[in-house]
């Protein structure tokens, strides 16, 4: 089995400015076990002030070591 | 067709059920269609404390003497029955109920046998079971603007709603048998006429107005219903004619006897009659605990009392026509030791006890379960707590089976488990 | 049948350890319906995942499910309709985790604020907080899901102590405003209800409102702490929860235990020492009455659940009869903290003292379970086996771990029992139900309560003032169109009834007519009452429970209720009575109006208004006389909703 590690990237496009707010991505440090597993993500916007949205739907994800995480978009 | 129609009172799921009971299959069903319809009620004459078996339903002449007693059994109206020679009022009923001889519990202390006999469960320290008549109140609710539970006289342990809540405990009458008899609380004071009920609650509600501001809880919407349903109560005619034990004629007051289990037998009558659902009658808390003297006790004053009152509210009862409509229970939490003691009492005794059911369809003048030669153990058709509690919410049309959730969320059957009593309905 | 092929190993939810884990749900869904299975579908994943595993030549080898994590653990949703995403990740024994989002059961506390949607999508519904559980074999996780339907900037309160701090971070995180602050008449009311179970006398009112003293709250409730009637509330409030009835303690029993716990409140026992008496005792009822709380009925298994249930506020009882599938004690957990009851023993005494039972401790016996015959050794709750020596009562090992500062159940359980008294709800409630799928509505605020507490000595009057000097406690109950529904940020002070003893003294002490109790000394108070076999048709239609079982108060109102206090004897004879204070009030020749200003005071420890005054007066003018309307007034004071709540 490989081990390896790799980066994920999300992007959002958003319409309204971005005061210090943040994208978090959960699970924050997934692992996977096995060829073929699969770990879902979410992405959660967090404004300046504490709020939350899921904006996993309009999220672009790509990894950075397709060779060892692949992301795809799957719908729930 | 007879599908349809019992899947429509039971639900498909009761139907199951009680399909599967085999033997009592269509003439059961039959049967409880048929309660439902009519609105069974309930009265429970309860025998606080454990009523001797072998002293009452149960006699056992062949017995050595140290086992059966000094009381002797005398015959019935219903050829092959005999009961104990102080209940000769009850013997001219005997057509009237069925005597079920094999009431078996777990539980040899009161108060978690009247709470294992009452609830259909064994008690637990962390959760307060509702008894059977706050099940049936929450479950077929009031009528005629009456209360659906009503103790007589008062609420004693495992009587409650338990975790159902207050809303499903007995509301009190007090004791019938009192000079003047009122139910507590169900007139006004001297002195304060209804102009001056007004003037109070006109005040009440001026006050109110800011604190109905403050909060819109639930609670206090309750609250302000029960003390609107306490002043229709106040000044509702149909509670006072059924609380009105006093204007029975004094010739029926006499048959019933002047007793507080009499009249409280009475009143009881009264109440089923004008929509009350379930009514205990009790003389009190542990009266029939017979450790020591139980046949001079039992002769002199708990039998004569019961006698009367369970006789004439029979016969009552049939006379009115109501007895098809109400489910008559008399009982206790156990039975006592066969074995008289050294204080000529009788001790605690769970393995074996007798009940009295009539009306609401059972057939009456049987006998049914059986017990060995000295009244010790069940040799026929022992019936749990369980199973009592089970037959008698089908009987009312009630699902055992039916699950509420306790305020933390635990799922609790109404029965826990149990079995219809085999033979009971015919 | 491809379980089957791994030994026949059926899922077996009540013993987690011989499942195969990750298999349950797949089991389940390939029983349930094989054809429903697609291919994209994260169970069909899950299913592979797990035959590649099995397809492996090693041993089939069991790994357990150690956990079950849902991220976010928290989350906030803004506005009606809006979703948020919940994902499960799973850690097994072997190290591994694994998405199985798919896979589990969510369930909403509360699903009315936001239910959880197929897939674990949480939905908003309403403003609140609840929490989200999800179930795996033996283990749960949960998240906490937050509801914000209107955004809006939210007021602070001020921040007088830490608890403030984190009132304000929950009431600004779900946008819930706060009430004002209460007046200083409501403050005063609430404090003696809550610390002395009665409501201020008419010149400690007087005398409060007057002061001009900035730290009076405070001193009033040093002062309270002092009282006798400090003593005799929480004596009550122990005996509720102590089983202290004649039922279970026999004879004089009750008196006895009344008396103990009065001198421990009074002498402010700490609590864990307060625990430690009460579970170490020895000797018999009468001379060590700390002894009731064994009554003899009570089994280990009984003690053993009583003593979860009151002082760590968990509730094992379901593990006597099965492990219990969501949570995590097992009947081994139960077996473990009952075998700390096994040495317990009585005897009879002798002589005239024949009826008294003398505990004395059996150091050989050991614990069986009655079903099962098996023997247990000590170990509680979620701790290790403890080796006991020849000599060892085993029940100090268990207060030594109960009491232990490291315990993180003992001192939660406490404030959180305190908290619910003063601030009427618990921030875990019931008081009793600590359990992972039931959260603390607000866990750091919990937390720092236990902390201060632990750190202060289990000082009670100290855990009082705190709880009472916080703005939190001193909000008023007055709801504003944004938190009328908040039942569990504390956003204002939640109005509850009085209870029988809180009712009953209040109103002898505002008519001036002490309340009668046949079977007791004339004078005695309802909250000095020993036991619940004390007759007294007031108290029992008020809910005094018969203390048979541990149970909080109820304050659901009732129909017996309501015709007490609308035609019953206990207000109506005291107002009327002669040398009641209307009575001496009139004698005295004090003008109306002077008379309605003191039935205020006396039973709402405030002066009336302008308007209250003039509706008075004409109730007063409408009567056929001056002393008819006044007892009506009076009458309607005590049956008013701001008489019969502590609000």
């Amino acid at each position: 089995m490989r081990l390896g590690c790799f980066l994920l990237f999300v992007g959002v496009l958003f319409g309204a400015p971005a005061r210090r707010a943040k994208l978090v991505v959960y699970p924050e440090n997934p692992l996977l076990f096995g060829k073929g597993s699969t770990q879902r993500l979410v992405v959660q916007f967090v404004s300046a002030d504490g709020r939350s949205i899921d904006v996993t739907e309009s999220a672009k994800f790509s990894s950075e070591e397709p060779e060892i995480a692949r992301a795809t978009f799957c719908r729930f | 067709m007879e599908i349809t129609n019992r899947t429509d009172i039971f639900g498909r799921r009761d139907f199951i059920r009680i399909g599967s009971l085999g033997s009592l299959g269509l003439t059961l069903a039959g049967a409880l269609r048929a309660n439902a319809r009519k609105d069974i009620s309930v009265i429970l004459v309860w025998q606080s404390g454990g009523c001797g078996h072998q002293d009452t339903f149960d006699m056992k002449p062949d017995a050595p003497i140290e086992y059966r007693g000094e009381f002797k059994p005398i015959p019935t109206n219903v050829p092959g029955i005999q009961i104990c020679e102080h209940l000769p009022y009850t013997a001219k009923q005997a057509d009237k109920f069925t005597i079920l001889r094999s009431m078996k519990s777990r539980e040899n202390n009161h108060e978690r046998a009247i709470n294992y006999l009452l609830t259909g469960y064994l008690p637990l320290p962390t959760i307060e079971f509702p008894s059977m008549g706050s099940v049936v109140s929450k479950e077929l609710g009031p009528k005629n603007g009456l209360p659906p539970y009503v103790a007589v006289p008062n609420t004693f342990p495992s009587y409650g709603g338990g975790f159902l809540g207050a809303d499903y405990n007995p509301f009190l009458a007090g004791d019938a048998n009192v000079a003047g008899y009122q139910v507590r609380d169900l007139k006004l004071p001297v002195d304060v006429d209804w102009s001056r009920v007004n003037n109070r609650r006109r005040l009440v509600q001026q006050m109110d107005a800011k604190f109905r501001a403050i909060e819109a809880s639930p609670e206090f919407a309750a609250m302000d219903a029960f003390q609107q349903r306490a002043y229709e109560l106040l000044s509702s005619p149909v509670a006072k004619k059924a609380f009105d034990v006093e204007s029975e004629d004094p010739k029926l007051r006499e048959r019933y006897g002047r007793t507080p289990v009499g009249q409280g037998c009475l009143l009881a009558r009264r109440l089923v009659e004008s929509g009350v659902r379930f009514v205990t009658v009790a003389k009190g808390w542990l009266n029939y605990d017979t450790h020591g003297n139980n046949f001079e006790t039992m002769k002199k004053v708990l039998l004569p009392e019961f006698d009367r009152g369970f006789a004439a509210l029979l016969e009552d009862l049939d006379a009115r026509g109501l007895l098809a409509t109400t489910l008559v229970i008399a009982m206790g939490e156990f039975g006592r030791t066969p074995l008289v003691n050294k204080a000529a009492g009788r001790d605690h005794h769970a393995k074996a006890w007798s009940i009295a059911l009539a009306g609401a369809g059972i057939p009456g003048g049987r006998v049914l379960g059986a017990t060995d030669k000295t009244a010790t153990e069940v040799t026929d058709l022992p019936v749990s707590p369980e199973d009592l509690l089970f037959t008698i919410h089908t009987i009312l049309g009630i699902d055992p089976a039916k699950e509420y959730h306790t305020p933390i969320g635990r799922p609790v059957k109404i029965v826990n488990g149990g079995k219809m009593i085999k033979g009971l309905l015919g | 049948m491809i379980v089957h092929k791994h030994g026949g190993r059926r899922i077996n939810l009540s013993e987690p350890e011989k499942s195969l884990l990750l298999a349950k749900p797949t089991f389940a869904v390939a029983h349930g319906g094989g054809k429903i299975l697609k291919e994209d579908s994260a169970e069909y994943r899950a299913l592979l995942d797990w035959i590649r595993a099995g397809a492996k030549s090693e041993p089939a080898r069991e790994r357990r499910m150690l956990a079950l994590r849902l991220t976010p653990a928290s989350t906030v949703l803004i506005g009606e309709g809006s979703k948020q995403r919940l994902l499960v990740t799973a850690r097994y024994s072997d190290g591994s985790e694994a998405d199985v989002t798919g896979l589990v059961r969510f369930q909403s506390n509360d699903d009315t604020i936001a239910p959880v949607l197929p897939g674990g999508v949480v939905e908003a519904r309403r403003p609140g907080e609840t929490a989200i559980a999800v179930r795996g074999p033996g283990v749960v996780g949960v998240a906490r899901a937050g509801v914000v339907i209107e955004e809006r900037p939210v007021a602070k309160i001020p921040e007088y102590n830490f608890i403030d701090r984190f009132i304000n971070a929950k009431l600004q995180s779900l946008r819930i405003p706060p009430s004002p602050m209460a007046d200083a008449a409501t403050f005063l009311r609430r404090a003696y209800l809550d610390i002395i179970g009665v409501i201020p006398t008419a010149e400690e009112a007087r005398t409060f409102l007057a002061s001009k003293e900035p730290d009076k709250r405070a001193k009033a409730v040093d002062g309270l702490l002092k009282r006798p009637e400090y003593a005799d509330y929480w004596a009550t409030y122990w005996g509720d929860h102590l089983s202290n009835t004649r039922q279970l303690l026999y004879n004089k029993g009750p008196y006895a235990f009344t008396e103990w716990l009065n001198k421990q409140f009074r002498s402010n026992v700490r609590y864990d020492e307060f625990v430690r008496r009460l579970m170490t005792s020895t000797g018999n009822m009468y001379d060590s009455p700390a002894t009731s709380f064994y009554p003899v009925m009570r089994k280990e298994l009984d003690m053993a659940a009583m003593t979860s249930q009151l002082f760590l506020g968990v509730n094992i009882e379901c593990a006597r009869c099965h492990n219990h599938p969501l949570e995590r004690w097992t009947q081994d957990d139960f077996n473990g903290m009952a075998a700390f009851f096994s040495q317990v023993r009585y005897k009879n005494g002798t002589g005239p003292r024949n009826n008294e039972r003398n505990l004395y401790i059996d150091f050989t016996r050991q614990f069986q379970n009655p079903d099962t015959k098996k023997v247990y050794l000590p170990k509680p709750l979620d701790g290790r086996q403890m080796p006991s020596g020849e000599w060892q009562d085993r029940r100090e090992m268990l207060v030594e771990w109960l009491t232990s500062p490291e315990n993180p159940y003992f001192a939660r359980a406490m404030v959180n029992r305190m908290w619910r008294n003063f601030m009427g709800r618990g921030l875990v409630e019931p008081v009793d139900d600590f359990r992972v799928t039931n959260p603390a509505t607000n866990d750091p605020l919990l937390e720092a309560l236990a902390r201060d507490f632990a750190g202060h000595g289990y000082d009670i009057h100290h855990l009082i003032r705190r709880i009472t000097s916080s703005a939190a406690y001193q909000l008023s109950s007055e709801a504003l169109s944004g938190n009328k529904h908040d039942k569990m940020a504390y956003s204002r002070f939640y109005p509850r009834r009085m209870i029988a003893e809180q009712m009953v003294d209040s109103i002898a002490l505002a008519t001036g007519v002490p309340e009668e109790f046949p079977q007791l000394y004339p004078g005695t108070r309802a909250a000095q009452i020993p036991e619940p076999e004390i007759e007294s048709y007031v108290m029992e239609v008020f809910d005094r429970p018969s203390r048979q079982l541990i149970c909080e108060r109820k304050s659901s109102p009732t129909l017996n209720q309501a015709l007490h206090l609308a035609a019953g004897e206990t207000i109506q004879k005291k107002i009327a009575h002669p040398g009641g204070i209307l009575g001496r009030l009139l004698a005295a020749g004090v003008a109306a109006e002077d008379v309605v200003e003191e039935l205020y005071v006396r039973s709402l420890a405030r002066f009336p208004t302008a308007e209250e005054r003039a509706n008075a007066a004409q109730a007063i003018a409408r009567s056929k006389d001056a002393r008819t309307g006044m007892e009506d007034v009076f009458w309607a004071l005590l049956n008013s909703k701001e008489f019969l709540y502590n609000h």
